[in-house]
Parts: structure tokens; sequence; C-alpha cells
């Protein structure tokens, strides 16, 4: 009875509370810093690469992206004020998918999805899979609520009546129109394709994930 | 998992569990192609009032993607440029995030090893 009720206490209570938030923020500042670096980097590279091919014309599209980071321009100055907004916003993106993904998939979910190593490995590690409808959930909430923010941004600076661009958005997302109503539609869109998205990419992932580990088990 | 009992040993290798390179970047090169040729092949469906051209703003790729153009056949070199993109970009993600559990479980087991000499 003594080791049923072990075996039972284990399985039901799995790791202490301060363990487990721990584990999260640790993997959440990690991906933050991984992907703020690697939008920072990217934005960055993007504006000079642009200044490189189209010379003065860099700034017929890039300098859009001034109007949500505040004194960015296609510029070999902007280019540095991109790497830091585009790693401020990367950084929080990443950090919101991840937490939100952790909190929608639950520990026990996560706990099922990692496959064992093949091979006897001086360190174990486990490879991750990864949790389709949590994902889509995290990312599709992500991509809706920056569209509808910047949609409210343009409303707010009082030029959503001029943003061409945006308004060009309506061939993707039926409905869209730079307004409060139609920052809410285009949202729900947003959020439908970034989930599809998201789902096809765990799909994928766990197939090939499986099979690169097939002689592992899970 | 039931070769790891020890709920603090299994709440340890889920923090550090690595991503899989391949199936990364497979994932990703296969969403960044079908992205780029449904936002080509949307346009394309959706039209334009004559005289007007389709996609201008997308059009604005070629200068970065040579060959690619908003057409049937653009979509399809577009495809082939998204994909390969978007899977250099996961594999370089799943890169980056593991070797970074790997230098922090490093880093941890030094501490570790150090306060044991204290």
């Amino acid at each position: 009875m003594a080791v049923a009720n072990n075996h039972q206490s284990t399985t039901s209570k799995l790791f202490s509370q301060e363990a487990l938030d721990r584990a999260i923020w640790f993997n959440t500042w990690l991906i933050a810093a991984i992907s703020g670096a690697i939008s920072g980097l990217a934005l960055f590279s993007f504006t000079h690469l642009s200044l490189l091919l189209t010379g003065a014309q860099a700034g017929r599209y890039l300098n859009l992206l001034g109007i949500i980071f505040p004194g960015y321009t296609a510029s070999p100055e902007g280019a540095w004020l991109g790497l830091i907004w585009g790693f401020v916003l990367g950084s929080f993106s990443a950090g919101f998918v991840y937490q939100t993904y952790v909190r929608t998939a639950g520990v026990k979910a996560l706990r099922n999805l990692c496959l064992q190593p093949k091979t006897r490995q001086l360190i174990p590690t486990l490879t991750l899979m990864i949790s389709g409808p949590a994902l889509g959930f995290a990312l599709g909430l992500l991509t809706a609520l920056q569209l509808v923010a910047v949609t409210w941004w343009l409303i707010l600076r009082g030029t959503a009546d001029e943003s061409y661009h945006a308004a060009l958005l309506k061939y993707y997302l039926p409905g869209y129109s730079p307004s409060a109503l139609g920052a809410i539609i285009g949202g729900f869109w947003a959020f439908l394709y970034a989930y599809g998205f998201a789902r096809l990419f765990a799909g994928i992932y766990n197939r090939v994930a499986r099979w690169n580990n097939r002689w592992g088990s899970a | 998992m039931r070769a790891y009992a020890d709920p603090d040993r299994v709440l340890a290798l889920m923090v550090f569990a690595r991503l899989d390179l391949l199936a990364a970047a497979c994932g990703a090169a296969v969403c960044g192609g079908i992205a780029l040729l449904l936002a080509t092949y949307v346009l394309l469906v959706w039209g334009a009032p004559a005289g007007v051209p389709i996609g201008p703003n997308l059009a604005g790729l070629s200068t970065f993607l040579p060959g690619y153009h908003v057409s049937w056949e653009g979509g399809v070199v577009g495809m082939f440029y998204g994909s390969v993109i978007a899977g250099v970009f996961g594999l370089i993600f799943a890169a980056i995030w593991n070797f970074t559990h790997i230098v922090a479980l490093g880093l941890i087991a030094l501490r570790a090893l150090w306060l044991d000499q204290q």
C-alpha cells in the first residue's frame, strides 16, 4: 500500500511549483534572447541589403516601419535603431508565445512530448516535440493582437485614412480595414492563418523528429 | 519516460531538451514556401482593374528574390525562395536554441562543481 501510495504521489504531483516556474522562466528568457537577437539582426541586415540593392529607393517601403518603430529609417543610422527595435519586438513576442504555449499545453502534456535519445549518451538529452494546438493558439493570439495593436495605433495617430498599404491587407484578410471594427475582423483572420501555419509546422516537425529518432522511444 | 522516475531529473531533462534540427528546418521550409506561394496566388485570384498591375507591393520582392514576380510561374519561384529562407531560419533558430542550452547546462554544472568544492 505504501509503495502504491508513493507511486500515486509521484505521478499525480510531478514537480514542485517553484521548480516548474523557474524552469519555465529560464526557457522564456532564453527564447526571448534568441528571438530578439535574430529579429534585430535580421532587420539590421535587411535594411543594409535594401540600401545596397536599391539605394535611395530603399525607403519606399521600409520607411513605413518608422510608424511602428519610432526613429527607424532606411538608412545606415536607422539600421541601428532597427536592430534595437527588432530585438525588443522579437524578444517580447517570443516570450509571450512561449509563456502562452506552456500554459496552454500544460506540463503533463509537455512531459509526454519528448523523445528519448536513440543511443546512450554521456549527458542524456531529450528531443522536443511540439504541441500543435498550443503553438497554434499562442502564435495565433500573438499575430492577432499585433495586427489589432498596429491598426489601433494608426487610428490613434490619425493616419488610418491615409494608410494605403494597410488597407491593401484586405486582399489577405477579408473585411479588414484601418478602423476599429476592421482591426477586429482582421485579427480574426490573422489568428486563423497563424493557427493553421503553426499546426502545419508542428505536424511536420513532429513527424520528421519521430523519424529522425526512430530508434528511441517516447 | 519510465526510465526517469525522479521528477527533478525529468524536469531538468525537459528544460534542456533539444530541438531536432532537421525537423525544424523541414517544418519552417514547408510553411515558408506555402506562405509565399499562397500570398502570390491570392493576389492573382483577386485580380486588378484593367491597366493596374497586380500586387505592386509584393512585386517589390523581386529586388531580393531574382526571378520572382507576381504570376502563376513566379509563385512557384517564390515558393522555392520561401522554403529556402524559412528553412535556413528554422535551422538557425534550432541550432542556437540547442547551443545556448548546452552552454547553460555547462555553466550550471561548473557552478555545482565549484560549490561542492567550497
